[in-house]
Order: C-alpha cells, then structure tokens, then sequence
C-alpha cells in the first residue's frame, strides 16, 4: 500500500497522475464501495454511485489543498453522492429520503444482490430507524470496522461523540430486534 | 523485605473507566447481532472498476459556440408567443366600436361608400320614424324652405 503523501504527490503531477489515479482506484474501490452500499442498499445504485465518486474524486484532485488525509477527502465525497443519490431517487418518486431508503430495504428480500437471512433483513430494518449520522456512524464501525480516529476525520466530529453515538446507536438497534 | 510500594508507571486513557461498562456492554450487546449485511456483488464486479473509465481528458478541439441551439430557439419562441397574446388581448380589452373611429374618417366612408336607399331604410328601426318628432315642424318654415331651395325640374326629376 503506498503512502498517502506518495500518492498525493503523483496525483498532483501531469506527468504520473493517470498512472497514480489507476493506483488509487485499485486501493480505495472495495472499502468506498462498500462504505457506498451500506448506505443506498442496492448494488446497481452503488455502482452509479461509486462511479460518480470516482469521477468526482479525479475532477477535484488538483483543488484538493491537503487540509485533510486524502482517504478522508474521498470518503466525504463518496458519503455525499450516496446521500445526493438517495435525494434525487426520492425526488422523482415524490416520496421523502426515508420512505426511499424503507421501499429498498423492503425489496431487499427479492434483491438478487442480498443473500442474507432474516436477522440479517431485520438488522437492515433497525439500522433504518435510526438518525442519519448514527446509521452512517454504525455502518463504518460495525461492518466497515473502521477506527474512530478514521472517522472523525471522515465525519468532521470528534471520537467521543462519534463513540457515544455509536452506543446509542447499539442500544436501538438491540431494542428494535427485541421487539420486532 | 520488599521494596517500598511505587506506582507502576504505567497509565491508562482519559476517561478509560468512566467509558468501560457502555464499551463492554456494546461488545456483549453486539454478538447478537449478524457478523455481515448479506449485500453480495455480481461475481467479478471489482475487476470491471477500471480507473480508464472516469479519467476525464480536456478537449483540446477549439470550442464551437453554436449561434442558435434549442434553448435559444426555445426562448424566442416563448417570447413571440407571449408579444401575440398580449397584443391579442389589447385588441379583445379595447375592440374597436363607432366611438373610436375618428369622425373625419367616419364621414369619408360615408360620403365614398355608395348606399343604397333601401338598404339604409332596412337598417332604420321603426320607432326612429315616430311621428311625434314631426310634430314640432313648422310647416310655414318649411314651404319657404322649399320654395327658396328647389327648382321645378328637380322636383320633376324625383
């Protein structure tokens, strides 16, 4: 794996930037997926998503000043498209982001793309109930297991709160399985 | 006999106790819970992400501005249509009646326009002969009228 000022350093220059951006996606492509999945649900929505992403992520390189970790930069961008996605589908539907998100997970169960069981469904239906943030928060620690230090950099919020959430986050989840 | 009891050294993060029983009743919380999503890909999905793919190239053809595309057709067209329905109902707010024509223009229709006796006397109503409004002729008057203003051939003629 190459360092992440290495790579900057090659993205920025004409000369190496196609051949370090290839570097880049062959990196990054599985972990922003995933993280991109767990938000819309349904792969061919990731695909559009993770594409859209990639294509941003290679647009703005040069106006990416290094203010954050490059993996954070990116992260951000795929969590924006994911959520603008999600907006734009509940917008031709008419319906809100949330109904968009349930009608999903409601067709997980015919979904080619989903080989879980009925805990795994009814996990999905509990991480739906939560706030955003939390269900962002819970996804990337749980099944991303990514360190609240990553995190933080990624959600501009810090390890303690980002911890807290998490918690809250379990407790909802465990209740609404208990109950449902 | 021992040495004197000293601190270890060693020490533990901030907030370390307070924060331990939520993280070890999340961790216990969390075996209940499916270890995966169950969202699976197509197979090979991630061989086909080609970094080729979203590699954007700058055109170095020179731009064609084009003089007139759809939108700008588009626009003037909204705009003609909206100056022929404004000035349609202009026409519809103002129509023109016998009020607006100026009375030069009225009187030089009439004195150019060939009219046939009749036809007039089929556009005059009744009552606009009422024989009340003779009643005030003065008939004296009227002899001398005609005795001053008519000759025998004229009368003749009619």
């Amino acid at each position: 794996m190459l360092k992440d000022t290495q790579l900057l350093t090659e993205l920025l220059d004409d000369r190496t930037k196609e051949f370090a951006f290839a570097k880049l996606v062959s990196q990054y492509k599985q972990p922003l997926y995933w993280h991109i999945r767990n938000i819309v649900k349904v792969h061919d929505d990731a695909d559009d998503v993770l594409q859209n992403t990639f294509i941003k992520i290679f647009k703005n390189l040069d106006s990416f000043k290094g203010e954050s970790k490059l993996y954070s930069w990116m992260y951000r961008i795929a969590t924006n498209e994911s959520i603008t996605f999600i907006n734009k589908k509940a917008k031709r539907m008419q319906i809100t982001n949330e109904e968009a998100v349930n009608l999903a997970i409601n067709n997980l169960e015919a979904d080619v793309y989903f080989k879980g069981d009925t805990i795994q469904l009814k996990l999905q239906k509990a991480i739906a109930t939560l706030p955003d943030k939390q269900q962002l928060v819970f996804n990337m620690k749980y099944f991303q297991e990514m360190k609240y230090k990553e995190m933080s950099a990624i959600l501009d919020t810090s390890e303690g709160a980002l911890k807290a959430s998490y918690h809250i986050a379990v407790k909802k989840i465990e209740e609404f399985l208990r109950t449902n | 006999m021992l040495p004197k009891k000293q601190a270890s050294g060693f020490q533990v993060p901030k907030d370390y106790f307070s924060s331990l029983e939520d993280n070890v009743l999340t961790k216990i919380t969390l075996t209940q819970f499916p270890k995966k999503s169950g969202f699976t890909t197509p197979e090979d999905y991630f061989s086909t992400i080609n970094s080729k793919d979203f590699i954007i190239k700058n055109n170095s053809k020179p731009k064609v501005i084009k003089l007139a595309n759809w939108k700008t057709i588009s626009i003037a067209t909204a705009v003609a249509a909206m100056l022929l329905v404004f000035f349609g109902l202009k026409n519809q707010m103002n129509p023109i009646t016998i009020e607006n024509v100026e009375t030069v223009q009225l009187e030089n229709y009439i004195f150019n326009t060939p009219f046939d006796i009749e036809e007039l006397a089929t556009m005059l109503e009744e009552d606009t002969f009422l024989t009340d409004n003779f009643s005030s002729f003065n008939v004296d008057n009227l002899e001398d009228y005609l005795l001053e203003n008519t000759s025998i051939e004229n009368l003749i003629s009619e």
